[in-house]
């Protein structure tokens, strides 16, 4: 009998949520592995992907029950001026730091921080996704929190940092958990 | 603009450096070369500590090292060291991870480092001359290069890829620096904005020129008689060429050089051994004087007492007697305090709880002070509402120490640790606690800051006092079973009204309010928490809140928590829990 509750809410669920995935924007410095997080959600594989001049859009459900219409933007400098164009109508950031490029990170704060005051993205939660944490001697998501000064962010956002791997997958699931969480809020505060 | 374009028709000639495919547009700013967008994949992949990639369309704030690299460097020269270090494999992991690959990131690091410094942002890199000419072999693209770079430059390119094996000498040795500019001062000299590509192309030599005036006299008079004769002729491909420079000679100086730079590095730690120890030393005195100052004070204060009110008032009005000296000492004093809780040498006194509880009665003692003081209302708001500051953020500050001192914390902290593992995520109450452990750092500190330093993941939630709802929905509970059992109204209603008055007086209202709602709420959660442990508990807390004055509460806290610890630790999920609350009633909100 249980089970077939848990099954029944569970198809409820999913149905619910189905017909109103979440459209999160996914950004990040050039070759921080945005594209291969991704397709690694999607596909659940490793793809060897060229870099985004553009974007890449698709629908991904990291967990059951759990939809995200997800925007892959480019990184390139010149596609970061296009960046704005996306923030429309955006429930959720998942921003993805290269963990091991420790020399661009003051790039990353003024690009998040960039993002983050523009009026379209006001109060939308996040979720960095501190990436490459298999290589040594990258910063951990502890280190980040202090560089990039996300006290900051504190008061008009919620936000969530989490290291992963984007080619194992390792922490993929838990942000997108954790930003799913996020977006509920938000979309919660603005209903 | 023409300047850029010709740039890149120029990049547009060449050949992919790792498959050939013509025009590249994308580069490896750490081995100068250029690539094509599948190529740029692959070493994308590798990571930034192995190869940097860059776009020459779509990155537009290069900085003037990587162009300085690309200009030093090029494919060709590439090609050649590879070839030369036997390093022909076609696999980008074994090629770009192999000795050769290492040795000429270096080279070319340190070449585009010299070439910097030698000129600053003063050279362009388009030459519209040979641009439209695409020659077909690597080798005569090569000197095609090195020919442009030189015309530009005016200057020998170093990118020599003569056999001797040690590249990096030729950099040495054309290098006329002056000893002072060791490379400690390299970085800085950088340009820290990134130069816009467009805009520094398309500015004029004279422009540029100016920019780097300061560089300019060690270039023009020193540098061009010795690398033209050697290396610029040799660059021609010519192989034979004599050398009329002493190599002996300028490796000397070289040598001596390094030395000097290792001496000058060594001087700097030791001067910052000796600047640490000053330091801690003077702190050290601090806190003696801050006793002294205690002591003083109190000897004031009973002078004070002595006093006749209206005198007392007169007094402090004139600013002659203590009035305004408590304003400069209380001032000090509270700065001292700050700093001794910041210092090292306070955490790694292990505080007990002994020795924490009896800080707690201490700054009771100040708040008594206080509360005499603030008898003329003239001249306390400020300082007194400052005061007040301090005090809680000395209360938070000491909640941590309790932490850090107690080791149930860490129990707690593995505990939720372990819950955290379960659920991938690190939360509020970790990460608060990693980071005031990192104000403490040392022994203790730094083994916690390991452990949330690996983190995996840390939510915002820390350090504004929410939770997130599956996590913390336990604990919600626990503080509506506390309102049951206990309200906070029971508890500091009494306390409330009179307090008022107070606050009025010397306006520190909003301070004290927000800490005495931290504490009765934390009160009240400890006391839920309790209620559904042990009843018993609860009464003796009740009695104990109820009895002691609003200004002792800190110290109520204080034995609350040590009854905890006896009662408890021994239950080890549901006890550590009770502890995990107690510091949080001191965060701020």
């Amino acid at each position: 009998m249980g089970l077939f509750l848990s099954r029944l809410s569970g198809l409820f669920e999913h149905f619910t949520s189905g017909d109103k995935a979440a459209r999160i924007l996914m950004l990040g410095l050039d070759a921080a592995g945005k594209t291969t997080i991704l397709y690694k959600l999607k596909l659940n594989e490793t793809v060897l992907t060229i870099p985004t001049i553009g974007f890449n859009v698709e629908t991904v459900q990291p967990a059951k029950g759990l939809s995200f219409i997800v925007w892959d933007v480019g990184g390139q400098e010149k596609i970061r001026r296009l960046w704005h164009h996306y923030y429309q109508n955006c429930e959720g950031l998942i921003f993805v730091i290269d963990s091991s490029d420790i020399e661009r990170l003051e790039e990353v704060k003024s690009e998040l921080f960039g993002v983050l005051e523009s009026d379209a993205m006001r109060s939308v939660p996040f979720v960095i996704l501190a990436n490459k944490q298999d290589l040594s001697n990258v910063l951990k998501p502890y280190d980040l929190i202090e560089k990039l000064e996300l006290r900051r962010v504190g008061a008009t956002h919620k936000w969530h940092i989490q290291g992963c791997c984007g080619i194992s997958g390792d922490g993929i699931y838990e942000g997108m958990d954790a930003l799913s969480r996020l977006v509920k809020g938000f979309k919660n505060e603005i209903h | 603009m023409p300047a850029s374009e010709t740039f890149t028709s120029r990049v547009l000639k060449r050949q992919c450096f790792d498959c050939s495919a013509s025009n590249p547009t994308w580069a490896s700013v750490t081995y100068g070369v250029f690539l094509c967008i599948d190529c740029s994949a692959v070493h994308r992949s590798l990571g930034v500590h192995v190869t940097f990639i860059r776009s020459t369309q779509l990155d537009t704030n290069w900085t003037w090292t990587q162009l300085r690299a690309m200009q030093v460097g090029g494919n060709a020269a590439a090609l050649a060291f590879f070839h030369q270090h036997g390093c022909t494999t076609t696999d980008a992991q074994q090629k770009y991870h192999s000795r050769a690959a290492k040795m000429y990131r270096e080279k070319l690091h340190a070449m585009a480092l010299k070439a910097m410094k030698q000129y600053g942002n003063k050279v362009h890199i388009s030459s519209s001359q040979n641009a439209g000419s695409s020659m077909p072999s690597p080798r005569s693209k090569e000197v095609d290069f090195f020919k442009n770079t030189e015309q530009m430059m005016t200057q020998p390119s170093t990118g020599n890829r003569e056999t001797n094996g040690s590249m990096a000498r030729p950099s040495v040795n054309t290098e006329p620096v002056p000893i002072s500019n060791g490379t400690a001062k390299r970085k800085d000299e950088e340009p820290t904005e990134g130069p816009n590509v467009e805009a520094a192309l398309s500015m004029s030599p004279t422009q540029a020129q100016q920019l780097a005036e300061p560089r300019k006299s060690t270039i023009g008079s020193r540098k061009p008689a010795a690398s033209k004769k050697g290396l610029g002729t040799r660059k021609g491909g010519l192989g034979a060429q004599k050398v009329k420079t002493n190599f002996d000679e300028i490796e000397n100086a070289a040598l001596q050089r390094d030395k000097h730079r290792e001496q000058l590095s060594e001087m700097a730690v030791s001067q910052e051994k000796q600047l640490k120890e000053d330091e801690s030393k003077k702190l050290a005195n601090m806190r003696l004087a801050y006793k002294d100052m205690g002591l003083e004070e109190k000897r004031r204060d009973d002078k004070m007492k002595n006093f006749d009110p209206r005198k007392k008032e007169q007094a402090e009005r004139l600013g002659m007697a203590f009035g305004s000296v408590r304003e400069v000492s209380h001032s000090t004093l509270t700065e001292m305090k700050v700093i001794e809780q910041e210092t090292p040498t306070v955490k790694t006194s292990k505080n007990t709880l002994d020795s924490l509880s009896s800080r707690g009665r201490d700054f009771d003692d100040d708040f008594e002070i206080i509360n005499s003081f603030s008898g003329s209302s003239k001249y306390g708001d400020n300082p007194f509402g400052l005061k007040s500051e301090d005090k809680y953020s000395k209360w938070t500050k000491d909640s941590n120490l309790w932490e850090s001192s107690d080791k149930s914390a860490d129990k707690y902290e593995s505990r939720q640790s372990n819950m955290v593992e379960e659920i991938g995520g690190y939360h509020s109450n970790d990460y608060d606690r990693g980071r005031s452990r990192k104000n403490f750092d040392v022994a203790e500190g730094s083994k916690a800051q390991d452990k949330f330093g690996n983190a995996k993941a840390i939510s915002s939630d820390a350090f504004f006092g929410k939770y997130d709802p599956d996590m913390e929905t336990k604990q919600k509970l626990s503080t509506y079973q506390g309102r049951s059992g206990i309200s906070s109204d029971d508890l500091f209603g009494s306390d409330r009204s009179s307090s008022k008055p107070n606050n009025d007086y010397y306006g520190t209202g909003p301070d004290l309010a927000e800490i005495k709602e931290g504490v009765r709420q934390g009160v009240t959660k400890v006391a839920g928490k309790l209620s559904s442990l042990a009843n018993g508990m609860i009464n003796s807390i009740q009695f104990q809140t109820l009895l002691i004055p609003k200004i002792k509460l800190d110290v109520v806290i204080i034995d609350a928590y040590r009854q905890c610890h006896k009662k408890f630790s021994g239950q080890s999920p549901v006890g550590n829990d009770v502890f995990s609350w107690i510091p949080e009633l001191f965060l701020p909100t």
